[in-house]
């Protein structure tokens, strides 16, 4: 699915990264696909707070719908 | 010293010594640069502070401080700005967030691929440490192959350290790692890349850096995800084996960092910091200190005791008006900024700063970056609208901090309309909070309702594509007392001096003009806007001749002429939109050219008035205020 619409709390694994200057960015900031994400906040139509490791990201909204990912606790269950 | 507001990386002095201070944004390079050669510039609690390069010395080092980056490349201003630098320098000091290693480390990785001699800052050690967070130094220094230097900068831990190292700065001990092998190139390129004997070139090469690969034809682009996924891979295989993770709870900043991104908590918080905000600046200071420090100390004791000195010299009337008339360097100008502006200015200055190093001003950005989009901007751009309530010019040099030329440029067009500088919205203050509540809200709805159509408008006809957010939030701290009281001086210092500047050559202005009759010429020329259009009296004209010169100057204008409420509020409505300082002017000259700079200061005129007067007859038509 796609981040926009993960929902708060929910622990995620980035599968792709959709666009490549999003994706370079992104991985020199420490985040890249198979990491593991948590949504610390989220406004609707609006931004998202990730948690990546030991830093909080805040992504764009157009950003968010480049990213697919995987829920964690759904694969668990 | 040399800190430039000019875009580029021009180190002056000895080119064959320097040291360049490099790390990610917000990991303590302005510190350290403050700790090794006593210069001190900005330090504040968010990423993109430092957006130019400043030099010092220490002993026989050129110590370069630079923007914060993620990575070499040329891709943005910051990242060329630094990537020159670290191609010219002797050494590199990589200073790292121990707090945040993930991150961190890449960049690490990058300049020891490029053969640079590095040592690494293990700065924010005390940070690590609250988050459990043990870090094997020794592994990591034998990992990396460069020496690493645990630091707490803000007290000067582990600086001692770090001097001593700097005369030995050696590249990695490590062999080269091999990125082409995992690499899908062809041979032609192959032979191009094998050709470029510079290792640092050669990588960013393999990176697909846009100007190395201009200056070796490279013409086909190549990716960087390739070295840049090797490159992750191997920091994560670091941090794997050099952290240890005892992770403790924290609950309080937590919380409190939570709420402040709450979507609807976030805003009141946000509602009660410019609460507070405004009972401080505009009811304790503008009123009460202002009250004691122009009317009592000024108005009471200073001008009539300067009035009678200058009298006793028995000085000829244009030379007796220029000191002590109306708009006398001795009597106008000091107390316009001794009596009025000072107070008020460094209150502002103060809150500013404790809200840049708390680390609240991203976490605002993250709040209102919904509403920004409908303005062409990102949150990001929060950080240079909240420092331009700071000074309207710093501010401006500050949007460099945003991705795209058309973010620059609609937040620079924000800035110079509608947003008033701490000076400006001193005296507004003053002015303002004898009028009450219900007038300040009217004020500031207009000026916000001018602000949104302007947003809207600009995103609507400026061609081109605007950026989404993309932002690492810094831990939420304590501001430091030190570091407020610095910051808020060398920016006093600033003011004083730039305003100062520019207010004697206004007085001068004033009062040449005032003699040769200038003034009433002026005064009739624009007295129909002023008069017929605005509502206002002819003396009015006079404030807008001053606000040429500093749109504060021009609003003290006003200070003593006791405008009833509806003329008061054309008066400040019009005066915030009116043209922004000659030095804003000037750096808006520089920073987006003669065609933007030209379009504001024209645009700001005519704003203003149009505004004034509109205001002025719908409150005559509704009969309110
Ligand atoms: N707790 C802690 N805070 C630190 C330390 N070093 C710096 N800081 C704080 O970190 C923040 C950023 O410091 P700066 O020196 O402005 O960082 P910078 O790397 O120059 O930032 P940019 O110019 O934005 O790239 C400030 O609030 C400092 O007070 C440290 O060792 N420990
Ligand atoms: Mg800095």
């Amino acid at each position: 699915m796609l981040l926009t619409h993960a929902k708060e709390q929910q622990e995620l694994q980035i599968i792709a990264i959709k666009d490549n200057t999003l994706k370079t960015h992104l991985l020199k900031l420490g985040l890249g696909e198979g990491d593991v994400v948590r949504i610390l906040g989220k406004i609707v139509c609006g931004p998202m707070l990730l948690e990546c490791k030991s830093q909080e990201i805040a992504l764009g909204m157009e950003n968010i719908a480049c990213i697919e990912v995987n829920a964690i606790h759904e694969e668990l269950s | 010293m040399k800190s430039c507001h000019d875009e580029g990386a021009d180190v002056k002095g000895d080119e064959t010594n320097i040291i360049a201070l490099v790390g990610n944004p917000n990991t303590g390079k302005s510190v350290v640069f403050h700790k090794l050669t006593g210069i001190y510039t900005t330090v504040s609690n968010y990423p993109g502070t430092t957006l130019n390069i400043t030099t010092g010395k220490y002993k026989e080092h050129t110590i370069v401080d630079t923007p914060g980056v993620y990575g070499i490349s040329s891709i943005s201003t910051e990242e060329r700005i630094t990537t020159e630098i670290v191609l010219k320098a002797s050494g590199v000091v990589n200073i790292v967030n121990a707090a945040c290693l993930e991150r961190e480390l890449f960049l690490t990785l990058q300049l020891i691929d490029m053969g640079l001699p590095t040592v690494v800052v293990l700065n924010f050690m005390d940070e690590a440490e609250k988050q459990g967070l043990l870090i094997d130094v020794k592994a990591l220094s034998s990992q990396l192959g460069v020496r690493v230097i645990p630091t707490v900068a803000v007290t000067g831990s582990g600086i001692a350290d770090l001097k001593t190292s700097l005369a030995h700065i050696e590249s990695s001990s490590l062999p080269v790692f091999g990125y082409e092998r995992g690499m899908d190139i062809d041979a032609e390129r192959l032979l191009v890349l094998h050709s470029i004997k510079n290792r640092a070139e050669h990588i960013l090469a393999l990176e697909g850096d846009g100007e190395v690969g201009v200056k070796y034809s490279l013409n086909t682009k190549i990716s960087p995800d390739k070295v840049y996924t090797q490159r992750r891979k191997r920091v994560n295989a670091i941090i794997r084996t050099v952290v240890t993770e005892n992770p403790k709870k924290r609950t309080f900043k937590k919380k409190l960092a939570s709420l402040m991104v709450h979507p609807v908590f976030g805003f009141f918080f946000l509602a009660a910091i410019l609460y507070i905000a405004y009972l401080v600046v505009g009811v304790f200071v503008a009123q009460t200190v202002v009250n004691f420090t122009e009317k009592t100390i000024m108005q009471g004791y200073y001008v009539p005791y300067i009035k009678e000195m200058v009298g006793f010299f028995d000085l000829p009337v244009w030379l007796y008006t220029l000191f002590a008339g109306e708009f006398g360097i001795l009597t106008m100008t000091l107390t316009y900024i001794v009596g009025i502006l000072l107070p008020l200015v460094v209150s502002f200055y103060i809150l500013l700063s404790l809200l840049e190093d708390s680390g609240y001003l991203p976490r605002l950005a993250f709040l209102v970056d919904k509403t920004l989009t409908r303005f062409g901007l990102n949150g990001k751009a929060v950080i240079p609208l909240m420092l331009g309530f700071g000074c309207v010019t710093m501010a401006t040099i500050t949007t460099r901090m945003l991705d795209t030329k058309r973010e620059k440029d609609i937040a620079s067009t924000l800035l110079n309309f509608a947003i008033p500088c701490s000076a400006q919205l001193a005296v507004i203050t003053a002015l303002i909070a004898t009028a009450g509540g219900y007038f300040t809200l009217v004020y500031v709805s207009i000026i916000f309702a001018c602000f949104v159509i302007l947003g809207t408008v600009l995103h609507k006809v400026l061609p081109g594509h605007s950026s989404s957010l993309v932002l690492s939030l810094p831990s939420l701290q304590l501001p430091r007392i030190k570091n407020i009281i610095m910051k808020t001086f060398v920016r006093t210092k600033y003011f004083l001096l730039e305003a100062g500047i520019w207010f004697l050559i206004g007085a001068v202005i004033m009062s040449v003009f005032q003699l040769t009759g200038t003034l009433e010429l002026l005064k009739d020329l624009i007295s129909p806007i002023v008069v017929n259009w605005m509502g206002l009296p002819k003396e009015a004209a006079t404030a807008y001749v001053m606000g040429i010169v500093r749109r504060d100057f021009g609003a003290a204008g006003f200070y003593n002429m006791a405008l009833p409420s509806l003329q008061l509020l054309v008066a400040l409505v019009s005066i915030t939109l009116f043209v922004p300082c000659i030095a804003a002017i000037m750096i808006l000259y520089k920073e987006r050219g003669a065609k933007i700079a030209t379009a504001i200061w024209v645009g700001t005129i005519v704003t203003a008035f149009l505004i004034g007067g509109l205001i002025f007859k719908i409150g005559v038509v509704l009969n309110v205020l």
